[in-house]
């Protein structure tokens, strides 16, 4: 049988224990957390308008939930006014004293809110439960706060949030300018030269480079004037009509005449240069014939040498060989017995 | 076709005060079944091992998959806004609330909604319930009611361990990603979380498991003929489960809210 099966009630047993147990374990935690056991201390508040509050709203001090809303009712007053409800958990009950203030603070953003509790800066005991605690809508609250009567944190708003954020920043926006500074100083010392770094030396040696630019100017324009005059000189053999350059610029002159020749110049250097063409073209079949019988002329060749080590050979078996030593008899030079006419003597 | 429409409303009547009677029915033999211990307690066992211990191991997944990203998010978006405490609320909210018992119920439909149909259409397929009544055993007392209650404790078991996973095991996985002490968020969330809260989600397993169980067992035991009709009835369970699980989610959310 498979263990699941084998032992289902166990495993559904335990199942069943750890989620009772898990349920009434956050049930315990919620109430030691929550101080579901202790005394709670009934007071009510008027406000202006229900806006912003809630059942269940905390009742703040300084960050700290010391209370909660218990209920909002509409007053049936001129003023319309709304009045809550709430309670203060024992542990802070020895915080409310007489003539504490209650505000609601909204956030700028729109964002959440709550109910601030400030007490009373004279010390007193608590005030009797039931009993109402001003608000800042009220009359009494608002002058208490005025008289600075009650102790309020130094308010921190969002806007207050981000301009302190902002301040860390800007000093350090601050610091890099006067860095930027410093460096634009180094800067300007090191172009003036004042610095015995590279960019100083690098100034210095430019400021004497500069110095001596007047000399090579000076000798530059001594050799441009030479130029110039040259130049003059030319123009005015330009001018001159019986010059050699203008007899040869002169539309009758010999270079007009050369190429004025209905193209006959032109065209013997075009037959020239096609004779010249074909010649290479015949010399490109030539070489392309040499490439093609260059390896039967290598073998030509290494046949010939082979005859011609065999042939060595064959002489050296004969001056060898003892039969034949004495040598080759010498053969008689025949005279020829043809004669042409032209050798004969008349 | 007036004619018609009357006969189709008619038939919708009829089978609806006929599911009624049904409904009426399980609950008198789960009263019945409460009071004294019956043999189908064996049942009920197995249908708690199969429903609800079988399911833990997705449930778990699910849960902690749901609460990670949820703190993931809000660690990471909400305090931009200045509202870093709003995490818990939306926490419990959504798992608390809203999702851990309807998510938790979804799992059942899908695994053991459909097997409850099918279990039920095979063995009304097969005459087997025929044979039960035939030896004077009722079906009901018999085979739905341990199935009815076996489903029901389990979804309100699952949606116990889903919240533990979802709202406390998350914040392990989530440690991979953000520092958020866990005295801090365990002390926060046991601020947040209201009594109302854990009962609204108690109070809505409990209907989804009803509701699911009895449309199942209702669906199994309407099978007539064939057993092509299986497959039939199993789409027909789960489709009405979700129909109504929603309804009744909504109905349940807005009387939390009144």
């Amino acid at each position: 049988m498979k263990f699941k099966i084998r032992y289902a009630d166990q495993i559904s047993g335990i199942f069943i224990l750890i989620a009772l147990i898990a349920i009434a374990a956050i049930l315990i935690l919620m109430g030691v957390n929550q101080d579901w056991f202790s005394k709670k201390y009934h007071y009510i508040s008027t406000f202006n308008s229900a806006s912003g509050i809630n059942v269940g709203m905390s009742i703040m001090l300084r960050g700290f939930r010391i209370g909660s809303v218990e209920g909002i009712e509409l007053l049936d007053n001129e003023n319309h006014t709304v009045r809550i409800k709430f309670y203060i958990e024992e542990a802070y009950i020895h915080k409310v004293r007489p003539n504490s203030v209650l505000e609601l603070t909204a956030s700028p953003l729109g964002l959440g809110g709550g109910l601030q509790f400030y007490p009373s800066k004279i010390p007193g005991d608590p005030p009797p439960e039931g009993s109402t605690i001003f608000s800042t809508d009220s009359k009494q609250g608002f002058r208490l706060v005025k008289e600075k009567a009650v102790s309020m944190p130094a308010k921190t708003d969002t806007i207050s949030a981000i301009l302190n954020d902002i301040q860390p920043i800007l000093t350090n926006v601050d610091e890099a300018v006067v860095n930027l500074n410093t460096l634009i100083r180094s800067v300007n010392s090191a172009f003036a030269g004042d610095t015995s770094g590279p960019v100083g030396q690098i100034m210095v040696e430019v400021s004497s480079i500069t110095s001596s630019l007047d000399e090579i100017l000076a000798e530059v324009s001594r050799q441009i004037d030479d130029i110039m005059a040259d130049i003059t000189h030319l123009t005015g053999e330009l001018s001159d009509p019986t010059g050699l350059v203008t007899k040869l610029l002169d539309p009758k002159g010999s270079i007009a005449a050369i190429l004025d020749d209905d193209n006959a110049l032109f065209s013997q250097i075009e037959l020239i240069l096609t004779n010249l063409n074909a010649t290479i073209l015949e010399l490109k079949d030539f070489t392309s014939y040499i490439n093609t019988t260059t390896p039967q002329i290598s073998g030509i060749l290494e046949d010939s040498r082979e005859a011609l080590d065999k042939g060595k050979d064959v002489l050296e078996g004969l001056s060898n060989n003892p039969l034949l030593r004495g040598g080759i008899s010498d053969q008689p030079q025949q005279s020829e017995t043809f004669q042409s006419y032209r050798d004969e003597e008349f | 076709m007036i004619t018609s429409l009357g006969r189709w409303f008619n038939r919708k009547v009829v089978a609806f005060f006929y599911a009624m009677g049904y409904f009426f029915q399980v609950l008198k033999e789960t009263i019945k079944f409460i009071m004294s211990r019956h043999v189908g307690l064996k049942v009920l066992r197995m249908q708690i091992l199969f429903t609800g211990v079988e399911a833990l191991g997705i449930t778990a997944i699910l849960a902690v998959s749901l609460g990670a990203v949820i703190i993931i998010q809000g660690v990471s978006l909400l305090p931009q806004f200045g509202q870093g405490q709003l995490i818990y609320t939306i926490l419990i909210t959504v798992i608390t609330r809203e999702l851990g018992p309807l998510l938790t119920a979804f799992i059942i439909i899908a695994r053991s909604g459909t097997a409850i149909a099918t279990e039920l259409g095979t063995m009304t397929y097969s005459h087997e319930v025929e044979a039960y009544i035939s030896v004077g055993i009722n079906p009901i007392a018999y085979l739905v009611v341990p199935r009815v209650l076996g489903v029901t404790i389990s979804l309100l078991l699952l949606n116990i361990y889903f919240n533990l996973f979802g709202l406390i095991a998350s914040y392990f996985v989530t440690q991979f990603f953000t520092t958020v002490q866990f005295l801090e968020y365990f002390r926060n969330l046991l601020q947040t979380l209201t009594t109302s809260d854990i009962f609204s989600s108690l109070i809505k397993s409990v209907v989804f498991g009803v509701i699911i169980s009895t449309i199942a067992t209702f669906y199994g035991l309407h099978l007539e003929q064939s057993s092509t009709e299986i497959p039939i009835v199993v789409i027909k369970a789960v489709a009405h489960s979700v129909v109504v699980l929603l309804l009744a989610d909504v109905f349940i959310t807005l009387i939390y809210y009144m």
